[in-house]
């Protein structure tokens, strides 16, 4: 049995900041093959509601996930281990677009021995919350 | 459920799906490299540092479901509509199984609601990814929204 210690419920963390760039678009189109003009086609964009490209709601997601490395990494997967079972309620509730910053701010919902609950909150540099999800973690 | 096949144009609004209508993506082989490139991305560093003893290198698990999704846009017509309005998000995503490069995987999405919304619909899709010796890697629920024909409503 582990003995590290199980998170608190209300425990919360909020991960270094990172800036999305033009070029994060294009390579995470380039990554999952997604070349849709909603987000790469920055002439097309101009003339829609949102005024230019509307980075992947994919990114913020993955980024729950990235932003916890290095300095958080312990926190969320000890020994680098893949803990994630699933995710629950996953919204993108305001687009990203390059030039954005954004931070992961998680707050432990439920821990023990079978497994921690994550409310993951993706803020941009307004303290505006682009996506809310649940993160499930198996138990150490 | 029976599962239909979508039309080779694929619908366009909302009164074109039903439930039991299936997406499928071609299969793609997983490669060091899309594991290297979503690393360097990403920064979860999770695979591939501390990983003595592994000649193949395991494909992190969001990057397997973003991948799976993300190849259903080359597959069967009209998974995303030309009339498609707004991603809602996943209501559900579970990992079932790991994949190392060098597996390979498609995707299926299938239509298991519809429900109309004022000028708009809600399309439920129920997706999941397998690998080519039929394990289930990761599966999930999400919605979109997509234009009504009729919006005299």
């Amino acid at each position: 049995m582990s003995e590290r210690q199980l998170p608190a419920v209300g425990d919360q963390v909020v991960s270094q900041a990172r800036t999305i760039t033009d070029a994060d678009i294009r390579t995470w189109a380039g990554l999952v093959h997604d070349y849709t003009t909603l987000h790469v086609d920055a002439e097309t964009m101009r003339e829609s509601f949102f005024g230019r490209p509307v980075a992947h709601g994919y990114i913020a997601l993955n980024l729950a996930v990235g932003l916890m490395f290095p300095g958080l990494g312990e926190w969320y997967a000890p020994a680098r281990a893949y803990r994630t079972t699933g995710w629950s309620d996953v919204r993108f509730l305001a687009p990203v677009h390059a030039e954005d910053t954004l931070r992961c701010r998680r707050t432990v919902l439920a821990a023990g021995e079978q497994g921690v609950d994550h409310l993951v909150e993706m803020v941009n540099q307004d303290d505006s919350v682009v996506l809310t999800a649940v993160e499930h973690l198996a138990g150490d | 459920m029976t599962a239909t096949s979508a039309p080779g144009s694929g619908p366009a609004w909302f009164e074109d799906f039903s439930v039991g209508l299936e997406f499928t993506s071609p299969s793609r082989r997983l490669w060091d490299d899309d594991v290297l490139a979503y690393v360097r991305f990403t920064n979860d560093v999770r695979s591939v540092l501390d990983t003595p003893g592994h000649d193949r290198l395991r494909v992190p698990d969001m990057y397997l479901f973003s991948l799976s999704v993300g190849l259903l846009l080359h597959g069967t017509p009209g998974y995303i509509p030309d009339k498609f309005v707004a991603f809602f998000g996943f209501d559900t995503i579970e990992f079932r199984a790991a994949a190392h490069t060098g597996d390979v995987m498609c995707s299926v999405a299938r239509v298991i609601a519809t429900t109309e919304r004022g000028r708009n619909g809600v399309v439920t899709y129920e997706h999941e990814a397998r690998d080519d010796a039929g394990r289930q890697l990761v599966t999930s629920t999400h919605r979109i929204l997509v234009a009504r024909r009729n919006t005299d409503v």
